[in-house]
């Protein structure tokens, strides 16, 4: 196992690019367990070099630093509930401890705990790239595969969302996360790309298959009638 | 690279590679309480440490993440060799069983204790969210934090940890802490890992890509070529010894089917090179190299596909019988010489055909069943299918072997060390006298530690090399290569009048063995045998198959085939309930048993002999019917306020048994030391399930003498004598029998020489605590100490030993019956148990605490079976879900809300001081409960393993 330790976030997105079988290493928990992103892969270490606080800001905003763990958000007095209860979807108090809001988001697995939750709250994430830093929009961020390292999350704590998850067990890898808030709608779906938008219906959008979380046909039925009564 | 940190407040320099998990390294530099359950899978807990004020998984830290880090692991705990309280409260609640990970488990526990000194329940779940726990279940994990509470504010516990029975009992039927406990949960070298030198060769297994193929050439010239490489070892160069991997009664009631290496691989995952190296990163190169021929075959993975027309065979070459073949063998043989195809050897019939695929079959009955359904008012017929479930110990297999003296020296994790020398002395062929196994403490077994899966490998590469071999099977291979519960489809066809008597019951087992015949027939036995005779029903009749497949393999998993069985009768009965217009518990209690009924049903219901027709002995299950549907109120409707979730209640009836009557056996030796202590050596195995403390209890109640003046020594072959091991519910039972008639025996000897030492008639004489000998005649005293130094001085009549023997042909069984209530999402199919009641008739339950953990431990499996995991297999036989994440192992949030086991006061008169077995039949009652309490909520009835919400949304036509 190859790791870089640059001594800072441009290296670090430099090196990123330049390697194509790289990924950032944060807490660890999606590289550095088994069957993860980071096998086979070298690691660029971020620790240290990106912010782990959370803080509000004057404009009211919420600051979520990259590297602050779910159980940092959890614990936070300046999270608001909905997205507490979307970093406890990840069920282990240990993998909490390690796991980074800037980890998951960056990952962006198809059973990401926040994806579909930050899409529709509209959390923006300030960004580096070898160009320099920028804002993007989460919902915008999950259908690319940009390598950009996310240095902070901005989030309005007023705002309160939907938030449901279906799996086998509180552990396993989630079948289907929904989220909604204010109008926008967002479905994480095991084995399909996440979906954003402004209306229930964009379960149609989806292309479900069967794995060993559920059928297909399941699958689609959930997402049909998991917003009922969030309309 | 060194890395300096703090661990347990001490400056540490931690050595190696930057990219180490310090879960290795910590191992490595001895804090061995740091264990690994989950190949870094991150789910399981075993490697939780404290780094840097956090509670994190050691194996998701690299090494040099550590430098400057303060770490704590379970090894800072102590003080000098005490425990802390959280520690002491853990083996009082009774939950240090297995205890692969109860270090981890304490740490955490201290770690909350120190952040919230009073946490709540919810506070207590949230932190023992990341750790599996499949032996003693949650439940006492609470009762454990609040008496860790107790402890620290008044010094004692203030609780009560379990219920006690039969006062008149010194310390039988009284909680009381393990004697193994101490060590378990302090981290101590306990487990095999613990015994393996640094310099230990790495065995590592070559496996098929293949579900069904012949292996025509094998070329290991390149990897042979390797330094560090010692052998491999293949089918070609293996001995040609038959054997089978079951641990059972010698001759077997399983084929002998396989070799060490075949020719033929037969699942996804089967064994075609063992190869013995420096290190596991050689061994791996090593593998790389072998180059493999095969000759891939059609594969079958399904009972249906295994028993259709023209269906690939998975056993096609000779067969062979050690006794009862039948005239036509020769005839049967013909045309079946391909070499690739080995052989099977039958130690008797089992009703096999294998150009049929037919692994073993059984059939019989009492009553005349057509008449019965005749008289029927109604009838139903339905199918229950059942998955295939792994164990998934804390412990994955593992074996440790080495030659000393010219001996081979076998440290295994395991439930049946007999059995284990026998079978490898087979495959190394040399006597027993040549194989010294060690059973060291295990760290969960469930049934899959009856099986030697590794053991026979493991100790043929060290035997024949000479080096010491280390083998320890990847989390992967535990699903793919090990063994599994058969899948099994259970047909049942049940007829009754209005009233509810029930006329008559067929039932036809169909069961997966998967490509090797371990258990064949013994375990879907049971799915008939440990069901039909809860019923008082005239007319029964069951005809069992069983099928060879290409899928991993299967073999023993607690409960044998019983909650299988006890799945299908009791969902069938509960459908028929429902048919009829009858109460299910009007029904139930109208055709179940009572002491004294004769179990006709019986005599065809032997382990492939003939069974013992005998009535019902000791039976609480009235008792506990009655006593579970006041609890759950049964008859209540409960309403939910979201109009979505529907509540249901559902119960279950169950049974198992206490061992194989006339098949088992137990021996002990019981021994008073040179100052008067006791050493007990017990061939009993100790799994966890607290053997050996049963075994000191007896010593200590009959003797009078303190535990800590009792050691127990179990499960080494050299020291202890004969025991058929711990299965089939027998370690309390025969274990606990033969410890029992050891210290009777002792007890008898002690008399004998003190009335010889004190001039006083035996008959005069009698003993007390704490260990002494008085005359009731003249008030007279010695110590046992006093005694024992003179009977072995120069002049004395020597040590005091005696030997317990244990057989019988009682019976006694343990009865019980589950209740579940559950919440169904009916727009979801979502699922929650929100009780659940187990009340079970354990006889005197001798550790009441351990008791009631090992029935939260085996109710949260059931529940894990009934409704998440189950190995999933592709097209080609590869399974799916290899690892603990997607398998769906419940963890500490799928347990029931309100959960309780309550001991139902039996007295046995055969068990050891009325103890009949615990653990077993703790897995039979989920299912049907469940199942029968989901049909309540919904209205639907899920026949198939896991019910998931899938299954149910298409029972109710929503998808």
């Amino acid at each position: 196992m190859v790791i870089h330790h640059p001594s800072n976030a441009l290296e670090a997105v430099n090196k990123r690019k330049e390697i194509p079988c790289s990924v950032y290493l944060a807490g660890g928990t999606e590289d550095l367990r088994l069957g993860g992103q980071g096998e086979n892969k070298e690691l660029i270490d971020i620790n240290g070099l990106v912010p782990s606080e959370i803080r509000k800001r004057e404009d009211g905003m919420v600051e979520i630093g990259a590297l602050a763990t779910l159980e940092d958000i959890i614990e936070s007095e300046l999270i608001p509930e909905c997205v507490k209860k979307g970093a406890r979807l990840c069920a282990s108090f240990e993998k909490r401890n390690s796991a980074t809001v800037g980890g998951n988001i960056g990952a962006r697995r198809d059973d990401s705990y926040l994806g579909a939750l930050f899409s529709v709250l509209d959390v923006v994430m300030h960004t580096i790239t070898p160009h320099g830093e920028e804002d993007k929009k989460v919902s915008s961020y999950f259908p690319t595969n940009c390598r950009r390292l996310i240095l902070y999350f901005l989030l309005d704590p007023k705002k309160e969302a939907f938030i449901r998850r279906f799996g086998n067990t509180s552990s396993s890898h989630a079948t289907l996360i929904a989220a909604e808030c204010e109008g926008r709608y967002a479905l994480s779906v095991k084995g399909s790309k996440m979906v954003f938008g402004t209306s229930p219906e964009i379960y149609k959008d989806v292309e479900y298959v069967s794995d060993i979380t559920g059928s297909a046909e399941y699958k689609k039925y959930l997402a049909s009638i998991v917003f009922e009564g969030e309309k | 690279m060194d890395y300096k940190c703090i661990i347990n407040n001490k400056n540490v320099v931690l050595s190696g590679k930057e990219d180490e998990r310090l879960r290795d390294v910590l191992y490595r530099t001895g804090y061995n309480s740091v264990r690994d359950s989950d190949d870094r899978e991150g789910f399981a807990g075993s490697d939780t440490i404290v780094f840097n004020g956090k509670l994190k998984y050691s194996n998701l830290i690299l090494l040099y993440q550590a430098e400057n880090a303060v770490i704590r692991t379970a090894e800072g705990l102590l003080n000098g060799r005490e425990l802390n309280y959280v520690q002491k409260a853990m083996i009082s609640a009774g939950i240090v069983q297995s205890a692969y990970n109860a270090p981890a488990a304490a740490l955490i526990l201290t770690w909350l204790l120190e952040h919230k000194p009073n946490p709540t329940k919810d506070e207590i779940k949230d932190v023992l969210s990341g750790i599996f726990i499949r032996d003693a279940g949650y439940e006492h994990y609470y009762l454990a934090v609040k008496l860790a509470t107790e402890l620290r504010d008044y010094g004692e516990y203030k609780s009560e940890i379990a219920p006690s029975f039969r006062p008149k009992l010194n310390i039988i039927g009284k909680p009381c802490d393990k004697i193994d406990g101490a060590s378990l949960v302090s981290g101590e070298k306990v487990f095999v890992e613990d015994k393996v030198p640094q310099d230990a060769w790495c065995l590592h297994v070559l496996r098929s890509p293949f579900a069904h193929a012949y292996i025509n050439s094998i070329d290991t010239s390149e990897a042979e070529k390797l330094d560090g490489v010692e052998t491999i070892v293949t089918a070609f160069n293996c001995p040609d010894i038959y054997y089978m991997q079951a641990g059972q009664g010698n001759p077997e009631p399983s084929p002998h089917d396989r070799r060490l290496f075949n020719r033929k691989v037969r699942h996804v995952g089967d064994r075609v090179a063992g190869i013995v190296a420096r290190t596991k990163e050689i061994a791996d190169k090593a593998a790389s190299l072998i180059k493999v021929e095969y000759e891939p075959l059609d594969a079958v993975f399904t009972v249906e596909e295994a028993m259709a027309e023209g269906a690939p065979l998975v056993h096609n070459g000779k067969v062979e019988y050690r006794s009862g073949a039948p005239e036509n063998l020769d005839e049967y043989n013909k045309g079946h010489e391909d070499e690739r195809e080995g052989k099977v050897v039958y130690q008797f019939p089992l009703h096999a055909d294998i150009r049929r695929n037919l692994a073993a079959s059984n059939k019989g009955g009492i009553g005349d069943v057509e008449k019965g359904f005749a008289s029927s008012d109604a009838i139903v017929e339905e199918t229950y299918q059942t998955s295939q479930i792994q164990h998934t110990p804390l412990e994955p297999h593992v074996c440790y072997a080495t030659v000393e003296g010219g001996r081979l020296v076998v440290h295994a994790s395991t439930q049946v060390p007999y059995h284990v020398r026998r079978i490898v002395s087979w495959v190394c062929q040399i006597p027993e006298n040549k194989v010294h196994v060690i059973k060291e403490r295990v760290g969960g077994g469930y049934g899959s530690k009856q099986d030697i899966l590794v053991e026979d490998l493991t100790a043929y590469c060290a035997w024949i090399t000479g080096k010491p071999v280390y083998y320890r099977n990847t989390r992967a291979e535990e699903f793919y290569a090990n063994s599994t519960r058969h899948p099994m489809r259970v047909h049942v066809k049940m007829g009754g009048k209005k009233d509810g008597t029930i006329t008559a019951i067929f039932m036809e087992v169909k069961a997966n063995t998967g490509p090797y015949g371990n258990h064949a027939l013994t375990v879907p036995m049971n799915s008939c045998s440990k069901t039909l005779p809860l019923f008082a029903v005239e007319n029964m009749k069951y005809d069992l198959e069983v099928y060879y497949t290409n899928t991993p393999p299967a073999g023993a998993y607690q409960g044998y085939g019983t909650p299988k069985g006890t799945y299908g009768l009791m969902m069938a009965m509960a459908e028929l309930a429902d048919k009829l217009g009858v109460d299910y518990k009007t029904m139930v209690e109208k055709n179940h048993v009572e002491s004294g009924y004769m179990l006709e049903i019986l005599k065809g219901l032997g382990e492939g002999r003939e069974g013992n027709v005998v009535p019902v002995g000791s039976c609480g299950l009235t008792e506990a019917i009655e006593k579970g549907c006041e609890m759950i109120k049964w008859g209540e409707k409960e309403e939910s306020p979201d109009p979505d979730w529907k509540i249901g209640k559902g119960f279950a009836m169950i049974m198992q048994g206490s061992g194989l009557p006339g098949l088992d056996h137990a021996e002990a030796i019981a021994k008073l030391e040179t100052d008067g202590t006791v050493i007990l050596n017990s061939g009993g195995a100790d799994i966890g399930t607290g053997l050996d403390t049963i075994s000191a209890k007896i010593v200590s109640e009959i003797l009078c003498l303190p535990m800590d003046r009792i050691t127990v020594v179990s499960g080494d072959t050299d020291s202890c004598a004969f025991d058929t091991g711990a299965y089939a519910s027998s370690g309390t039972f025969f274990s606990g029998n033969a410890s029992l008639v050891a210290t009777k025996k002792l007890k008898d000897l002690i008399l004998e020489e003190a009335a010889k030492q004190l001039d006083e008639e035996k008959a005069d004489l009698d003993v007390k605590a704490p260990g002494v000998v008085w005359s009731k005649k003249s008030g007279k005293e010695i110590t046992y100490g006093e005694l024992s130094h003179t009977a072995i001085s120069g002049s004395g009549r020597g040590q005091m030993i005696a030997h317990g023997s244990f057989v019988t042909t009682a019976s006694s069984v343990p009865y019980g019956a589950h209740f579940a209530q559950v919440a169904v999402n009916i727009k979801t199919g979502e699922v929650k148990v929100q009780k659940f009641y187990a009340l079970q008739d354990a006889g005197t339950p001798i550790n009441p605490e351990a008791a009631l953990c090992q029935m939260y431990g085996a109710v949260m499996k059931s529940i894990g079976h009934s409704l998440y995991e189950g190995i999933i297999l592709d097209k080609d036989g590869n399974t799916l879900n290899a690892n603990l994440t997607d398998y769906g192992t419940p963890m500490i949030y799928e347990a029931p809300e309100d959960f309780k086991s309550v001991l139902i006061d039996v007295d046995d008169p055969d068990g050891p001081f009325g103890a009949k077995s615990i653990s077993e039949i703790a897995c039979n009652g989920a299912a049907p409960a469940i199942g029968i309490a989901i049909h309540d909520a919904c209205g639907v009835w899920v026949r198939s393993w896991p019910m998931s919400p899938e299954k149910i949304l298409k029972g109710l036509g929503k998808i």
